[in-house]
């Protein structure tokens, strides 16, 4: 189990490399700078309330 | 010689009344975009001599009796990630087929063609419908029809040139997080997102696919009204549509009325904001004194996870479209353009449970939306901060800051956005018009509503002269 989080050059790096995509070192480097805003609106869809109204995505609709 | 009427619904009228003929009409259209197009940047490729046969079969066809409705013998301009029978869709990208689709229409331009309109040709979007010109690929720098310096917003940005600048009276645009609609607000003109899976889309290239729209953009409420009449309903080889959903006849509801009819307003979201035009809220006051005069009641409120909802939807569509394009971004990452992988890229941040809980938020914010939609007939707001950018310099930061357009695709309610006069810069600035899913009568009704009581729909550029026909 990890015991750290990693940086967040290393996290986009490891992201891009997963995804097989190589940008310029200049284009990386972009998107290491956003990327903590990027995870910060990302941390507050976490913080939503959950409901019972999110339902799966398979809603099946027996005919009549 | 008659001159070329601004609406669609001017144009039918005079071509009826024998005072235009489509061919002039058409010609007129022409000739605008021989004078304006090389620094409007509208057009990818244009369909002149097709076009000018179809308006004269329309001609024809009006002559001997055969009318098709509103739409017979109207130049359409089609956003170039649509396709047509007539030839290629560039997508404004190297890095695409452009055969596919070839020799065949989109079930959308199908129809608009079945009901007597004539394509003129393809015009400008940003690079696979996502991200800013970029003057190292072989395609125009769109520029807006009221300030060639700058933007006219994307991605449907020649759709909304063309329009404003009178190259055609209506286009087909799409709208992922705004694209119909920002460049509608920036270039003075009206542009819908009609209720997601209304319209078919097929045929046509996948931003998000689950946020993608294909939508009117006109000049008028009531010339979007006239064509969503004709775009909207089920077509099987569309996936996305409701089974067996309908459309209908749009331009009906269009009473004028709103009496009984409750609209809220959110000024909380949408004013005060760094980099807002002066007179937003003047301009904002003006038109919901609009409404109430057409018999609106109007109550302030708050929509539902605003923020929240400009993420998921920004979320949905950079992972929906890096997924589609990952393949060739791991070879061909330098082919597109700066603005598009620039965005898109982003989509390789996120992780699967990122984008599972951006979904999950959209299934809540629907149904809190709902809840509000259940005190309030319609909500309205403004469509953008300010107006439209400058070009030189414009980054993704500059338009994403000032333009509210993403939180109404993760609930897929329609939307319309509609000119409400010009800011202190001189530019235009846009009111938005929502309602719940499949109230787009009603939107459309509020809209032109607004616009019996308004003229900033029918406000020109200075790039824009009457053309005799």
């Amino acid at each position: 189990m990890p015991t750290e989080t990693p940086d967040t050059e290393t996290t986009v790096r490891t992201m891009f490399a997963l995804a097989g995509v190589t940008p310029p070192e200049e284009e990386m480097a972009a998107f290491i700078a956003g990327y903590p805003a990027t995870r910060a609106a990302l941390d507050a869809l976490y913080a939503v309330p959950d409901t019972p109204l999110t339902d799966g995505i398979l809603v099946f609709r027996p005919a009549d | 010689m008659a001159e070329v009427p601004l609406t669609i619904a001017d144009a039918a009228a005079a071509l009826r009344a024998g005072e235009l003929t489509s061919v002039a009409l058409t010609e007129a259209c022409y000739a605008m975009a021989d004078r304006l197009d090389a620094e409007l940047g509208t057009y990818i490729t244009r369909y002149d001599e097709t076009a000018l046969a179809a308006a004269a079969v329309a001609d024809e066809e009006l002559a001997a009796g055969i009318d098709k409705g509103p739409l017979h013998g109207i130049p359409i301009g089609i956003k170039d990630i649509i396709a047509c029978r007539e030839g290629q869709t560039t997508a404004n990208s190297v890095v695409f087929d452009a055969d596919w689709y070839a020799g065949a229409d989109a079930p959308v331009v199908a129809r608009l063609r079945a009901a007597g309109a004539v394509i003129t040709g393809k015009v400008t979007t940003m690079e696979y419908a996502i991200g800013l010109p970029d003057a190292t690929k072989p395609y125009p720098i769109p520029r807006n029809p009221w300030d060639t310096a700058r933007w006219p917003g994307g991605s449907s940005s020649g759709s909304g040139s063309g329009v404003a600048a009178g190259l055609f009276l209506g286009a087909l645009g799409t709208d992922t997080g705004g694209s119909v609609r920002m460049p509608a607000a920036f270039c003075g003109i009206t542009g819908m997102k009609q209720t997601y899976g209304l319209v078919p889309k097929a045929g046509c290239l996948p931003l998000g696919v689950t946020l993608d729209h294909i939508g009117p953009m006109t000049r008028s409420a009531a010339d979007a009204a006239a064509m969503l009449s004709v775009m909207a309903g089920f077509d099987p080889a569309d996936p996305s549509m409701p089974p067996g959903v309908e459309g209908g006849d749009y331009a009906a509801a269009l009473t004028g009325d709103l009496s009984g009819l409750r609209i809220g307003v959110d000024r909380v979201h949408h004013l005060g904001m760094a980099g807002a035009d002066p007179d937003l809220e003047t301009r904002l006051d003006a038109a919901v004194a609009d409404l109430e005069a057409a018999g609106a009641t109007v109550v302030e409120v708050e929509l539902p996870l605003f923020e929240e909802m400009m993420t998921a939807c920004m979320l949905t569509m950079c992972v929906e479209a890096f997924s589609f394009h990952q393949r060739w971004m791991q070879t061909r990452w330098s082919d597109y353009g700066f603005g598009m992988r620039s965005f898109v890229g982003i989509g390789a941040t996120y992780t699967a449970a990122d984008y599972a809980q951006a979904q999950k938020v959209r299934r809540i914010g629907a149904a809190k939306l709902a809840e509000l939609l259940g005190t309030v007939d319609l909500l309205a707001m403004p469509t953008t901060a300010a107006g439209a950018p400058v070009l030189d310099g414009i980054s993704v930061e500059s338009f994403l800051g000032i333009i509210f357009t993403q939180y109404w695709n993760p609930v897929g309610c329609p939307t319309i956005a509609v000119p409400m006069g010009l800011g202190r810069s001189g530019l235009p600035l846009s009111l938005s018009i929502a309602g719940k899913p499949f109230a787009d009568a009603l939107v459309l009704r509020a809209a032109d509503a607004f616009q019996r009581r308004s003229a900033h729909h029918l406000l020109t550029p200075s790039v824009f002269e009457a053309v005799s026909a």
